[in-house]
């Protein structure tokens, strides 16, 4: 696999089958499991969504802004640093006849610094999407039987992996920071599955418990009961796991979750 | 007014300046649930970093979890245990 860690990355034949792979076996135990409507989920988004969420107030430093999509739009796009986030607004029209789940391979685009940038972690990548909605014990549910559900599957790739408490990397003054990330880790709100490689702990798949942190500010939380979550495989990282050279050593970086 | 007291009007009358109520409800919301008020996750961790500054104290892992922080009534336990402690 040959990867510029600036920007793009050119996936070998191998690669790109073992991408396919893992991103296929998401999709369909997010079919097959939640009953999930495939969908498109577009790369960009307005900065009306992201002001709507203070998105910016907690993740500022993901964003990259994009150009307005066309003349007379002049409302700035921002280009979407979390996969599931345009569709917040659109659940109750996405979501029929019973269905409370959907998933979609997506683009995801962050504004990292150069100097991080490594073979596992990019400014741009691709997400395998799976966002539930329910009551809270539905939800909760769902994210087990997800994460539960890829540890099964990475291992019979051959990936030994650990499932963890995480924590967001968060903007603002540094003790505001700490204290959103104590507050994400009491709350048990984020899982990830991680495996020990040479750039540290490598978050393959994430599973993320909102509360009512969407629903609220859109409206879709009628009765207050209404709640969400969304699971995400980097598939980039799920394939560097598969096709890494088994003695490769970059002491200089470290990964993380995304 | 003693000491519990003095945090727990303190917290009360600052959540209700946060979420823009009239100061005559801040006693009416000691019990109530902060995110059913209104108060988001940033808005709890804004209320966190000024406790913190207000009363000199630093909150831990063991003060962050759920039940201590769903009401103005459990933060101000939170914060007067914190000063109890410090002023033995």
């Amino acid at each position: 696999m040959i990867i510029d860690s600036d920007r793009s990355q050119i996936l070998s034949a191998d690669a790109q089958s073992a991408l396919c792979i893992v991103d296929s076996a998401a999709e369909a135990m997010a079919l097959r499991d939640f009953d999930a409507a495939s969908i498109t989920i577009p790369s960009t988004l307005p900065s009306e969504l992201i002001h709507a969420i203070q998105y910016e107030k907690m993740f500022g430093h993901n964003l990259l802004k994009a150009i307005p999509v066309s003349v007379a739009n002049t409302e700035q796009m921002i280009l979407s640093p979390a996969a599931c986030l345009p569709v917040y607004p659109f659940i109750p029209d996405l979501l029929e006849n019973g269905q409370w789940a959907l998933t979609s391979r997506v683009r995801v685009f962050r504004n990292e610094d150069r100097a991080r940038l490594s073979a596992v972690r990019l400014s741009e990548f691709s997400v395998r999407e799976i966002i539930v909605i329910g009551d809270p014990k539905r939800v909760r549910d769902a994210l087990a039987t997800a994460s539960q559900w890829a540890q099964e599957f990475l291992k019979s790739l051959g990936l030994t992996t650990r499932l963890v408490d995480a924590q967001d990397h968060f903007s603002g003054p540094p003790r505001a920071k700490f204290l959103l990330g104590k507050l994400q880790m009491a709350s048990q709100s984020k899982r990830e599955l991680i495996i020990d490689t040479e750039f540290g702990a490598l978050a393959l798949a994430s599973f993320n418990y909102h509360s009512d942190h969407f629903s609220m500010p859109f409206g879709w939380d009628a009765d207050q009961s209404v709640v969400s979550g969304c699971i995400g495989f980097g598939l980039e990282r799920c394939v560097y796991a598969l096709t890494r050279p088994p003695n490769s050593i970059d002491s200089t970086h470290r990964a993380g979750g995304q | 007014m003693t000491k519990r007291e003095t945090v727990r009007v303190s917290i009360s009358q600052r959540v209700a300046e946060d979420l823009a109520l009239s100061p005559e409800v801040a006693a009416s919301i000691v019990l109530a649930d902060l995110r059913s008020l209104g108060l988001d996750s940033m808005g709890l961790v804004n209320l966190l970093v000024w406790i913190e500054s207000t009363f000199g104290i630093e909150l831990d892992d063991a003060d962050l979890i759920p039940s201590n922080i769903e009401s103005v009534q459990s933060l101000s336990e939170v914060v007067y245990a914190h000063l109890d402690r410090r002023d033995l």
